[in-house]
């Protein structure tokens, strides 16, 4: 598969999970790529966990404009409540 | 027509084209018909303590049909007697008065050494000195040229002391041979320099003789490290030129040497911070009168962008040159491959399956015509295909939109921080 194809896939499951209401709360860093935590709270109050490990440079580096337009969208909420 | 004067540090020149310190500028004779033929200004031959030449000096570094893609020698400083230089300097300097004349100096490392040689100079009237810490060969030996030169402590206090005598502008000529040029142009900066010039010559050895075994160049069968220059070395004295151009304590202008050979170089060299520059390599390849071409082709540059004088241009690049962990990782280029006028040598193809990412497809239209195509998705825009293109224009890098909003190296580390991130 090529790499294009492979980060399309990463891409994917990336989005699918911010549209349902997920949000990264931790990446490590590895030599084998990265792993990703998903975190979101459902209606019941239980936390639900997800993981992802990004392999491809392209997957990660969506990643960290996803992690850059959350953390831009949270202190952003923060300030208009604040 | 545009103003190409130029005013570095105070030293003024009808044009910003000036001969680097070098055989081009070792006699009144040569000097006085540099300036004939257009030349703003010259940085006379190195004079200090005397020395003794070898025969067998040069060495050209020819790539292909380029002649002098890059030059090497193992020449030292000048060998004529120090009253004599004087003499000529200050004839040249009456029957030029508006041009730039300054004179190289290069003492062993002694503050009485400098302070002589600054004033038996600058009795003869000279518009300014230019210190030698640059040579990389035969003087560094005896502790001088790229020897003092490599160690900021002694540039700064060889600096200090010309200061102290000198009443004309100093100069510090910066050696490329150490790891960071800023250390040494800050050190300049802070013995007092009214401006720096970079670079002088890149230790080197030209090659090896394969039926002799000799050295190139050889004497007698031995050979040494010589100083390498010409076009070759244009990239390396640019990156060094910029660094000291948007370091925040070099704070005086910057006079650009190394590989300048046409108006085009110039151009960029001050784009990039230099007030001026010097050039030596391209006056020993093709003569003074190349200057001509340089001063039409700036003086064309400078009136196409609608500027009225050279100062408009110099520096305007320096704010793009940064780190790389500031450059946009989102920013996507990908490459077109003109299928009109590609002449099918396949090099694209062959450069990008064997040695990139394998994104050049082979196809052949339904008239069994071949046909390159690159497969966009995984083209990773490195350039190299528009590189080994053999037909200029054939395969260009276009933008495509970018996937997201522009994000440096620098910001995704902070924000992988900010999330709590392990590794
Ligand atoms: C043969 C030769 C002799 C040189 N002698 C001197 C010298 O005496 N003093 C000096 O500061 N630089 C000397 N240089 C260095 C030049 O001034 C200049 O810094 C260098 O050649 C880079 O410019 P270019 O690429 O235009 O040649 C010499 C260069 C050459 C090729």
């Amino acid at each position: 598969m090529s790499s294009w194809h492979e980060y399309m896939k990463e891409k994917a499951t990336i989005n699918d999970l911010i549209a349902k209401g997920y949000r990264v709360t931790k990446v490590t860093e590895l030599l084998d790529g990265d792993d990703v935590r998903f975190e979101r709270v459902s209606g019941d109050g239980t936390l639900e966990i997800e993981e992802l490990r990004l392999l491809t440079a392209d997957g990660r580096k969506y990643l960290g404009s996803v992690l850059i337009a959350q953390l831009r969208a949270s202190s952003a909420s923060v300030s208009s409540v604040s | 027509m545009a103003d190409l004067r130029t005013d570095l540090a105070g030293i003024r020149s009808p044009n910003p084209f000036w001969l680097a310190s070098a055989p081009p500028t070792n006699t009144g004779y040569q000097v006085q018909r540099a300036f004939d033929a257009g030349w703003g200004g010259a940085v006379w031959k190195t004079l200090g303590s005397l020395v003794i030449n070898t025969t067998s000096r040069y060495g050209g570094y020819n790539i292909g049909n380029q002649r002098v893609a890059g030059f090497n020698n193992i020449e030292l400083i000048s060998d004529r007697p120090l009253e004599v230089n004087l003499k000529e300097i200050y004839e040249t300097k009456k029957m030029f008065p508006n041009h730039a004349l300054v004179v190289s100096l290069m003492v062993e490392p002694k503050r009485e050494a400098w302070h002589e040689i600054v004033k038996r100079v600058e009795a003869v009237g000279v518009d300014g000195l230019e210190l030698n810490f640059g040579c990389p060969h035969g003087m560094a030996e005896r502790g001088m040229g790229s020897a003092s030169g490599q160690v900021p402590a002694l540039v700064e206090a060889q600096t200090s002391w010309v200061k102290e005598a000198a009443q004309t502008p100093v100069i510090v000529k910066l050696t490329p041979n150490i790891t960071d040029i800023t250390a040494t142009a800050v050190a300049a900066v802070q013995g007092g320099a009214d401006a720096i010039s970079l670079i002088n010559t890149i230790n080197s050895l030209m090659g090896v003789d394969l039926d002799s075994w000799n050295t190139i160049p050889q004497v007698a069968g031995k050979g040494a490290h010589g100083g390498y220059c010409g076009p070759a070395v244009k990239p390396i004295a640019l990156s060094m030129l910029a660094e000291c151009a948007r370091h925040p304590q070099v704070t005086v202008p910057i006079s650009g040497i190394g590989g300048v050979s046409t108006w085009k170089d110039a151009a960029e060299f001050l784009l990039m911070g230099a007030t001026g520059v010097q050039v030596c390599t391209a006056a020993m390849h093709h003569g003074f009168r190349i200057v001509e071409d340089m001063i039409d082709g700036l003086s064309n540059y400078l009136d196409e962008k609608g500027l009225t004088s050279v100062d408009e241009l110099i520096g305007k690049s320096v704010s793009k040159y940064t780190n790389w962990g500031d450059l946009d990782l989102n920013y996507r280029i990908v490459a077109r491959i003109n299928t009109e006028t590609c002449i099918n040598c396949n090099k694209c193809h062959i450069a990008c399956e064997d040695t990139s990412h394998q994104c050049i497809e082979r196809h052949m239209d339904v008239e069994g015509k071949p046909y390159l195509k690159v497969r966009e998705d995984d083209c990773v825009g490195c350039n190299l295909c528009s590189i080994v293109c053999p037909v200029d224009g054939v395969i260009s890098m276009v933008e495509v939109p970018p996937e997201a909003q522009p994000m440096t190296w620098n910001e995704r580390v902070k924000a992988l921080s900010a999330v709590g991130s392990g590794n």
